[in-house]
C-alpha cells in the first residue's frame, strides 16, 4: 500500500546521512593532525636536545653599552668591582677616580648621582710612585715610590641596599705603610707581590747604584689570637747579576715561591725560593726561533699556573709548568725531576705585542689589546671567543670578575663600558674532540673531570674519554654475546624440532625483558665476586665449552648411522644441557689448579709465590685489576644484547623461503651445508641487522655500567678496568648539575651524541632489514 | 671411475655434523642463562622470608656465636698460597650489642654447631633482629613476669598485641586528622614565610615577633608575669598595622589549630609511649644481658621449634609483611609497598598517556597517509625511536617537562613576550584557525571546483599543524601568566619545577609511543583487507570502518604494545633517577587528602629502589636480602606482563592465521 502511495523512491535515499560525513571529514582531519603532530613531537626530542646544547658552540657577543667621560687622561690603570657598576682610575700620584654608574630600567647605563669623584687613600708619606699594578682577585693597588719603598692601597667594595631595597656600590680606600724593598734603592719601575697569612714576597724593577736592579724581598708578620702583627722585612734577593740582558717585567708566583723575569731580548728567568735559599731554575726563551724573539708581554692567567706571552710582532703563547720525563742518561745520573715551563698552547696572531691585558675570575678567558685591536682569547683551548678592532686605542681595559663586563679606557679618559655575554666558553668543538694541554699534565691528552674544586681548576670536558668508555664496554659485550646469539638464533631456525621452539623463543623474548636494573645488580653483587675469586675458572668453561662442542660433535658424525637415529635431528641441544653443567663443574674445579700452575705472583718482600691472578695481571702486563672491570659489564650486557639479536636474527633465518632449503637439501647438501651455503648467505643483512640493534641497545645501557663499573674516565682497553660511558655519565651527574650550567649542557650533549649514534645503527640495521625483505618478495 | 667427489661419503654421515653441534651449543648456553640467572633472583629472593635455624657455635678460641647462616661460600686466602678455604657468612643480629649484624666465620674455626630448641629470634623497631634467651619481663606496674613462669608466653605475646595495636591507632591519628592538621600548620607557615619574603625591610621586625609568639605559645600558664611583658612587646608590634597586623592573624590561626588539635596530639604521643611502658630483660649467648622496650619487639618466633606447616605460614606472613608495609632501618627492614605502590601509579599514568598518542600516531601512519617513500621513511624512523638509550628521553625529561613545563607552571614564562607582540601573534592564530575551519567546509567547496579537493585538504591539515604548534607557543609566551604556584617559587620551593610522578610517566610514555606505534601498526596491518573492503562496499565510511571494523578486530594488538609498553616503564630506572624518583617518600602519589592525585609529589619505584638499596644503602651487607627479595617481585612482575603480551599476541596470529579471505 505504502507503495503505491509513494511510486517514486526518495533519490536521496543512497545518500550518507550529514552527521556521517561530517564526523568522517572531522576524524580524517583529526588523525591526520593528531598523527602528525605526535610524529613530529617524538622528533621533537631531537631539536629540543640540540637547542640546549647550541649555546656551547656560540662564540662570545660584546656590546658596547656606555662611553663616559671622566676627564682623566694621565691614569696608570683601572679597576672595577664585581658588579661592574663603581670603576675607579689611578693616576701616577696614587689618586683615585670613582665613575659612579647606574642601571636604568635594568638596561641603559648612566651616570650615578655621585657622578665622577676623585679620592686620595691616607698615604702614611708623601712621596711621588713610579709604579703601580692592580690585583683584581684581592682589589688591592700597589704603589711603588721613588724612594725605593711600596704600599699596598686596598679597594674596599660593598653593596649597601637603600630604603627601596636597590643595591648601591660603595667604596673605601685603606692604604697600608710604607715598606722598603732595600737600602739605597732609587725609583721602583716594575712592582708585583704575592702574599698569603703570614708571607709576602714583593718582586720589583728598581733603580740602583749600577742601574735598574731586579729586587726580590720577603716579608713576614706574626698571626697571634688577637689578630696579626704588622709586616716585616725577612730577606733580601738581589738578582741582577743572575740576570743577562735588560729586565723589562717581573711576576710573583702563585704560591708566593719564586719569580719570574722577561729581559728586552726575549728570555725569561724562573727563580725559586727554597727554605730561604733563591735559585735560577730555568731560562726560556718563549719565542725562541723566530726572527724577532723579543717578548711584548707577559702577565698570569686565572690561576697563576700559565702565563700568557705576547711577542713583539703579536705571537700569542701560552707557557705552563710540567715535570718532563728524564731520559735514560739523567736518570742514571740521578738528575731530579723539576717542574720546568714549556709552551701549551698557541694562538691566532695579533697585530703587534700586547699592550693591555686582563684575565677572568671565572675561567682561563683573557683579554687582550693592541693598538685599536682587542681581543678575547680563551687559554685552555687557544680559541678566540672575541674580537674587533675599535675605532679609538685603549690604553688600560679590564674584565669584570663575574666575566659578564668588560670596561676599556681610552688615552683621552673616557670609559667604555661593554657587556659580554658568554655563558659557555669552555665549549667547542676543541675543548670537546682534540687532545688539550692541561695545566699540570705532562703531554696534551684527552680528559673528562667536569667536577672541579673550584674556578681556579680547569674543569675539562673532552667527550673522546666518554665515547671510548661506550665502545669499550660495547665491545666487550659484542665479542661475548654475538656468537652466542648467531649460533642460537642458526640452531634454532635450521635445525630445532618445531615444537621446541615454541618454547625457546619466548624464553629469549623473557630475557630481554629483564631490567636492566637487575642485571647491573646482579652483574655487581654477585657475578663480581664470582669472577674475582674464580677468574681462572670462568676461563677454562668458555674454552672448554666449544672444544667439547666441536669433540663431540664430530665423534657423533662418526657413529653409524643406526646409533645417530637414537637421537632425531633438532634434539641435540638437550644433550647438551647435562653436558654443559659437567663441563662447568670440571672447568670451575679445575680452575684453581691452573691458577696456581700458570698465575703465581711472587710478593717481593716475603718472597712468597701466590697461585692468584688478581695478583698476578698487574705484575706482568703493568695494568690495574679491579673487581668491577669490564669483563662483569661485557658480560651483564651480554645478557642484554644476546636475545635481541638472536630474536631479530632468527626471524631473519626462518623467513629464508623454504623452496630453497627444500631444494638444497634435495640435492643431496647436508643440513650444514645448506645452512651454510643456503641460509647463512640469503640471511647475511638480517644478522647484520640483528648485530647493529644489538650494539644500538649495548651503547645507551645505563644501568648496568652505572652499578658494574667504577665509573672512571679512563682510555685503555684493559678488560680487569672498568670505563665510563656516555650514558652513566649523564645518569651520573645530571642530577647535581645546576640548570643551563656548561656542565648540564655538556650532558645534554653527551645525550645528543647517544641519540644521533644510535639512531644512526638503527637506522642502517633497519634499511638492511626492509632490503632483505625485499629480496625475498622477489625470490618469491 | 672409482674416484670419488670430494665431500662424498660411502657411510652417508652428513657433513659438518659437529657444527651443527656447535650451534646446539650456544642454544643450550643461552638457555642455561636465562634459568640460571632466573634461578639465582628466585632463589635468593625466596629465601629471604623463609625462617632459617639458629645455630650455636663454638669456635676454636672458646667463644659462642647464636647465628643463622647466611651463605656457605668459598675465599681466597692469599697468605696461604691462594688456596681456597670456606667460610660461612653468619647473621648475628643484636646490632645494638655488637655493633655489626653479620660474621664471617672459618669453617675450620668451628668446633662444634648444635640447634638450641628454645633461643628466639625477635624482630625489634629500631635495631633489626635480636637472638637471645629472654630473662624475664618487667611490666609497666614494677611486676616481674620470669622466663620461666607458665604465664610468660602469654604476657609477652600480649604487651606484643597491645603495643601493635597502640601503633596501629597511633598511625591511624597521624595519618588521618593530624595529617591534615600538618597540612593546614605548612600552609601557615608558608603564608608566614612568604609574608617575610615580600617584606625584606621588615624581616627582621617580622622574624622577632613570630619568635615572640613562639616563646609565649611555650610559656606555661602560671609564668604570667613574664607571660604578660611578652604579650606586651607583642602587641606593640601588632598595634603597627599592615603586615604586622596580617602576620597577627596568621598567629592567632596557628594558635587555634594547635589549641583544636591538641588533645589528638596528646593521644598520639601517649599511644606511642605506652608502647616503650614494659620492658624485656633477655640474655645474649655471650651471657651479657640486656633490656628492650617489650613494644618494640614486632613479633618473636622460635626458629628451632618450627614445623613444616609453621614455616610455610611464617614464609606466607614474612611475604605478605613485605608486600604490604612500609619500609623500616633506612629501608632495609620492613616492606616495599610505597614503592609497589609508585611503580603501579607510575606505569598506569604512564599507560593512559601513551595509549591515545601511540594508537592515533599507528592509524595515522596505516589508514591515513599515502604509502610512499616518505611515510616508509617516517615508519623507520618511529620505530628507531624504540632503539634511542632511555637515559636520553629522561635527558629529555628533565629539560622539557621539568624545567620547562614544569617551571611554566609554577611562574609562567622565564621571558614572556610583549605584550603588544603577543596580541598580534593572536590575532595571526585567529586568521589561522578561522582559514582553517573554512577550508574544512565540504558541501561549501563541493561545488567550487577551482580549488582542488586534495590540495586543500593537505592545506586544512598543515595550518592545523602549523596553528597547534602557534598555539602552543602563544600559552608558553604568555605575559599574563604568572604561574599557579609563584609563591611557592619565591621561597624556592618548586612545586612541578622540580620531579614528580607526573613528568616521569611523561617521559616514559614518549619513550614508549614507539613500542605502542610498532605494535598497534602491526595489528592494524593483519587486519584482512577483504574486511575493509566489505565494510566500504556496504556503504560505511573510512571512519565507521576503522571504528566498527578496524579497531575491534586489532584491538587485543594494540593490548599487546600496551602490555610490552608496560613492561618497559616498570623496568626502566635511568630515566626516572633524572625526573622524579627518590629513596623514600611516604607520601604516596595518589590517597585520601584533597585533591586526592598528587602529580608534583617524588614517588618510590621498584627498579630504583634495587639501585639505591644496593648500590647506595649505607649497610649494603644488611640490604642485600631486600634487594633480593624486591629484584625477585619485579622480575615476577616484568616476566607476567610479558607473558601476557607474548599469549595474546600468539592468539592473535592463530585468529587471522585462517582468517585470511
Amino acid at each position: 500500500m505504502a507503495s503505491q502511495s509513494d511510486p517514486t523512491a526518495d533519490p536521496k535515499r543512497f545518500d550518507v546521512s550529514k552527521g556521517t560525513l561530517r564526523l568522517d571529514n572531522f576524524m580524517t582531519h583529526f588523525i591526520k593532525v593528531g598523527g602528525v603532530g605526535i610524529i613530529l613531537a617524538v622528533f621533537a626530542i631531537f631539536l629540543f636536545i640540540t637547542w640546549q646544547v647550541l649555546p656551547l658552540f656560540e662564540s662570545a657577543k660584546v656590546q658596547e653599552e656606555a662611553v663616559i667621560e671622566t676627564g682623566v687622561a694621565d691614569f696608570q690603570l683601572v679597576g672595577v668591582d664585581e658588579w661592574g657598576e663603581l670603576p675607579f682610575m689611578v693616576d701616577i700620584a696614587g689618586d683615585f677616580t670613582f665613575v659612579d654608574i647606574k642601571r636604568v630600567d635594568g638596561e641603559t647605563l648612566v651616570l650615578g648621582p655621585l657622578g665622577v669623584y676623585k679620592v686620595t687613600p691616607k698615604f702614611a708619606d708623601e712621596v711621588t710612585f713610579t709604579a703601580a699594578n692592580y690585583h683584581s682577585k684581592s682589589e688591592e693597588v700597589i704603589f711603588g715610590a721613588s724612594d725605593g719603598r711600596y704600599t699596598l692601597v686596598k679597594v674596599e667594595y660593598k653593596p649597601v641596599f637603600d630604603d627601596r631595597g636597590e643595591r648601591k656600590i660603595e667604596a673605601k680606600l685603606k692604604a697600608d705603610k710604607f715598606y722598603p724593598l732595600g737600602k739605597g734603592l732609587g725609583a721602583v719601575r716594575v712592582i708585583d707581590y704575592y702574599d698569603a697569612d703570614k708571607d709576602r714576597l714583593v718582586a720589583a724593577l728598581v733603580e740602583g747604584d749600577s742601574g735598574l736592579e731586579t729586587r726580590a724581598t720577603t716579608f713576614q708578620r706574626k698571626k697571634t689570637p688577637f689578630g696579626v702583627g704588622p709586616w716585616k722585612p725577612a730577606k733580601e734577593y738581589d738578582l741582577t747579576s743572575q740576570i743577562e740582558g735588560h729586565p723589562i717585567k717581573v711576576l710573583v708566583t702563585g704560591q708566593g715561591n719564586g719569580v719570574l723575569v722577561s729581559t728586552r731580548e726575549g728570555s725569561v728567568y724562573s727563580f725559586l725560593i727554597n727554605q730561604g735559599e733563591i735559585s735560577l731554575e730555568q731560562v726560556f726563551q718563549p719565542f725562541e726561533g723566530l726572527e724577532n724573539p723579543e717578548i711584548g708581554s707577559m702577565d698570569w692567567l686565572l690561576g697563576n699556573e700559565s702565563l700568557v706571552f705576547t711577542s713583539a710582532v703579536g705571537d700569542n703563547v701560552i707557557f705552563a709548568q710540567y715535570l718532563p720525563e728524564l731520559t735514560p742518561e739523567e736518570e742514571k745520573a740521578g738528575v731530579e725531576r723539576k717542574r720546568q715551563f714549556t709552551e701549551i698552547n698557541q694562538l691566532p696572531k695579533l697585530d703587534g705585542p700586547a699592550d693591555l691585558y686582563s684575565h677572568s675570575m671565572r675561567n682561563r678567558a683573557f683579554l687582550l689589546g693592541s693598538g685599536p685591536e682587542a681581543s678575547i682569547r680563551y687559554g685552555t683551548t687557544g680559541v678566540v671567543r672575541w674580537e674587533k678592532s675599535l675605532d679609538f686605542t685603549p690604553k688600560a681595559g679590564i674584565l669584570g670578575s663575574r666575566y659578564e663586563t668588560m670596561l676599556l679606557a681610552d688615552d683621552t679618559g673616557r670609559l667604555h663600558f661593554y657587556s659580554i655575554h658568554d655563558p659557555h666558553p669552555e665549549g667547542g668543538f676543541k675543548a670537546f674532540f682534540s687532545k688539550i694541554w692541561y695545566e699540570g699534565q705532562n703531554e696534551p691528552k684527552w680528559i673528562y673531570q667536569s667536577s672541579a674544586a673550584d674556578a681556579e681548576t680547569e674543569p675539562k670536558f673532552s667527550m673522546v674519554p666518554l665515547i671510548f668508555g661506550t665502545l669499550k664496554g660495547t665491545l666487550y659485550a659484542m665479542i661475548f654475546a654475538i656468537p652466542i646469539a648467531l649460533l642460537a638464533a642458526l640452531y634454532t631456525s635450521q635445525f630445532l624440532k618445531p615444537e621446541y621452539k615454541k618454547v625457546v623463543k619466548p624464553m629469549m623474548e623473557i630475557m630481554a625483558s629483564l631490567p636492566s636494573v637487575v642485571l647491573g645488580f646482579l652483574g655487581a653483587l654477585w657475578l663480581a665476586p664470582i669472577i674475582d675469586t674464580r677468574f681462572p675458572s670462568i676461563m677454562l668453561i668458555m674454552f672448554f665449552l666449544p672444544l667439547t662442542a666441536l669433540i663431540v660433535g664430530y665423534g657423533w658424525g662418526k657413529l653409524p648411522q643406526r646409533y645417530r637415529l637414537y637421537l632425531r635431528p633438532g634434539q641435540e641441544f638437550l644433550i647438551f644441557i647435562p653436558l654443559l653443567i659437567g663441563i662447568a663443574l670440571i672447568g670451575w674445579n679445575l680452575g684453581p689448579w691452573v691458577e696456581s700452575w700458570a698465575f703465581v705472583y711472587t710478593n717481593p718482600d716475603t718472597g712468597v709465590a701466590t697461585g692468584d691472578f688478581r695478583l698476578w695481571w698487574p705484575e706482568h702486563t703493568g695494568v690495574s685489576y679491579d673487581q668491577r672491570n669490564s669483563l662483569v659489564v661485557g658480560f651483564m650486557m651480554g645478557f642484554a644484547v644476546i636475545p635481541i639479536i638472536f630474536t631479530i636474527a632468527e626471524d631473519a633465518m626462518s623467513n629464508v623461503p623454504q623452496f630453497l632449503t627444500s631444494a638444497s637439501l634435495a640435492l643431496g647438501a647436508s643440513r650444514w651445508q645448506t645452512a651454510k651455503r643456503v641460509v647463512l648467505p640469503t640471511a647475511s643483512p638480517g644478522m647484520f641487522s640483528a648485530i647493529m640493534i644489538g650494539f644500538g641497545r649495548a651503547v645507551g645501557e645505563t644501568m648496568i655500567v652505572v652499578m658494574a663499573t667504577g665509573n672512571t674516565p679512563i682510555m685503555d682497553w684493559n678488560i680487569f678496568s672498568g670505563m665510563r660511558t656516555q650514558s652513566a655519565n649523564i645518569a651520573v651527574e645530571l642530577p647535581e648539575a645546576p640548570k643551563d650550567s656548561t656542565h648540564f649542557r655538556i650532558l645534554f650533549f653527551g645525550a645528543l651524541l647517544l641519540f644521533v649514534m644510535t639512531f644512526v645503527v638503527n637506522t642502517v640495521a633497519e634499511v638492511a632489514r626492509v632490503r632483505l625483505r625485499n629480496k625475498y618478495k622477489t625470490v618469491g | 671411475m672409482t674416484k670419488e667427489p670430494k665431500g662424498f661419503d660411502k657411510r652417508m654421515r652428513p657433513a659438518g655434523e659437529m657444527y651443527v653441534w656447535l650451534c646446539a651449543m650456544g642454544l643450550a648456553a643461552g638457555i642455561i642463562m636465562v634459568i640460571g640467572l632466573l634461578w639465582v633472583i628466585v632463589a635468593n629472593g625466596v629465601q629471604v622470608f623463609w625462617p632459617r635455624p639458629v645455630y650455636e657455635v663454638t669456635l676454636k678460641d672458646g667463644s659462642v656465636i647464636a647465628a643463622s647462616i647466611v651463605e656457605d661460600r668459598e675465599k681466597k686466602v692469599a697468605e696461604e698460597g691462594g688456596q681456597f678455604a670456606r667460610e660461612y657468612k653468619l647473621f648475628t643480629g643484636n646490632k645494638d650489642a655488637y655493633g655489626r649484624q653479620f660474621r664471617y666465620v672459618d669453617q675450620n674455626e668451628i668446633v662444634s654447631m648444635n640447634e638450641p630448641a628454645d633461643i628466639i629470634v625477635g624482630e625489634r623497631e629500631g635495631s633489626g633482629q635480636a637472638i637471645f634467651y629472654p630473662i624475664e619481663l618487667i611490666l609497666a606496674d614494677g611486676k616481674t613476669v620470669a622466663a620461666d613462669s607458665p604465664d610468660f608466653d602469654a604476657t609477652f605475646q600480649r604487651l606484643i598485641d597491645e603495643a601493635a595495636d597502640a601503633r596501629a591507632k597511633a598511625r591511624h591519628i597521624d595519618r588521618g586528622p593530624i595529617g591534615g592538621y600538618s597540612a593546614k600548620l605548612k600552609k601557615i607557615y608558608l603564608e608566614k614565610r612568604l609574608l617575610q619574603k615580600r617584606n625584606p625591610d621588615e624581616d627582621k621586625d617580622l622574624q622577632a615577633m613570630d619568635a615572640l609568639f613562639i616563646q609565649i605559645t611555650k610559656l606555661s600558664s602560671d609564668e604570667t608575669e613574664q607571660k604578660s611583658e611578652l604579650m606586651a612587646q607583642y602587641q606593640a608590634l601588632n598595634d603597627r598595622g599592615g603586615i604586622f597586623a596580617e602576620m597577627a592573624v596568621l598567629n592567632e590561626r596557628e594558635r587555634l589549630l594547635n589549641e583544636e588539635f591538641a588533645p589528638l596530639l596528646v593521644q598520639s604521643q601517649a599511644l606511642k609511649d605506652s608502647i616503650n611502658k614494659n620492658t624485656l630483660r633477655y640474655r645474649l649467648i655471650d651471657g651479657t644481658e640486656r633490656e628492650y622496650a617489650a613494644g618494640k619487639i614486632l613479633l618473636t618466633y622460635q626458629p628451632n621449634q618450627l614445623t613444616a606447616i609453621d614455616k610455610v605460614l611464617f614464609f606466607i606472613g614474612h611475604f605478605w609483611m613485605f608486600l604490604s608495609e612500609d619500609p623500616r632501618e633506612a629501608n632495609t627492614e620492613g616492606g616495599i609497598f610505597p614503592a609497589i605502590f609508585g611503580t603501579f601509579v607510575m606505569t598506569l599514568l604512564m599507560s593512559i598517556a601513551v595509549m591515545p598518542f601511540g594508537v592515533l600516531a599507528a592509524i595515522y601512519l596505516r589508514e591515513y597517509a599515502s604509502q610512499g617513500l616518505f611515510t616508509q621513511a617516517v615508519r623507520v624512523a618511529v620505530n628507531n625511536l624504540a632503539g634511542v638509550p632511555s637515559i636520553v628521553y629522561g635527558v629529555f625529561g628533565l629539560g622539557f617537562f621539568v624545567y620547562g613545563m614544569g617551571s611554566w607552571i609554577d611562574g609562567g614564562a622565564d621571558d614572556p613576550m610583549a605584550v603588544a607582540s603577543w596580541s598580534l601573534w593572536l590575532v595571526v592564530l585567529a586568521v589561522l584557525i578561522v582559514a582553517t575551519v573554512l577550508l574544512a567546509q565540504e558541501d561549501y567547496w563541493k561545488h567550487r571546483r577551482w580549488l582542488k579537493d586534495n590540495i586543500r585538504r593537505q592545506t586544512v591539515s598543515t595550518l592545523s599543524v602549523i596553528a597547534l604548534i602557534l598555539l602552543g607557543f602563544l600559552i608558553y609566551e604568555s605575559p599574563f601568566f604568572h604561574g599557579f604556584f609563584s609563591d611557592r617559587l619565591l621561597l624556592n620551593e618548586p612545586t612541578f619545577g622540580t620531579g614528580g610522578v607526573l613528568w616521569a610517566s611523561l617521559t616514559l610514555a614518549l619513550m614508549t609511543v614507539p613500542v605502542v606505534v610498532v605494535a598497534t601498526e602491526e595489528a592494524l596491518a593483519a587486519v584482512p583487507r577483504g574486511v575493509r573492503e566489505a565494510s566500504l562496499a556496504c556503504g560505511a565510511s573510512k571512519w565507521q570502518t576503522i571504528q566498527r571494523i578496524v579497531m575491534p578486530a586489532s584491538a587485543s594488538g594494540v593490548l599487546t604494545g600496551l602490555i610490552l609498553a608496560m613492561a618497559r616503564g616498570a623496568g626502566e630506572v635511568a630515566p626516572l633517577m633524572l625526573v622524579g624518583v627518590i629513596k623514600y617518600v611516604p607520601e604516596l602519589p595518589l590517597d585520601t587528602t584533597a585533591p586526592f592525585f598528587h602529580f608534583e609529589r617524588k614517588f618510590m619505584h621498584l627498579g630504583f629502589h634495587i639501585y639505591d638499596l644496593g648500590f647506595q644503602s649505607p649497610d649494603s651487607e644488611a640490604a642485600k636480602p631486600m634487594v633480593f627479595a624486591t629484584t625477585f617481585l619485579l622480575i615476577v612482575l616484568v616476566i607476567i606482563l610479558n607473558l601476557g603480551a607474548i599469549l595474546i599476541r600468539d592468539h592473535l596470529r592463530r585468529k587471522y592465521a585462517s582468517g585470511t579471505f
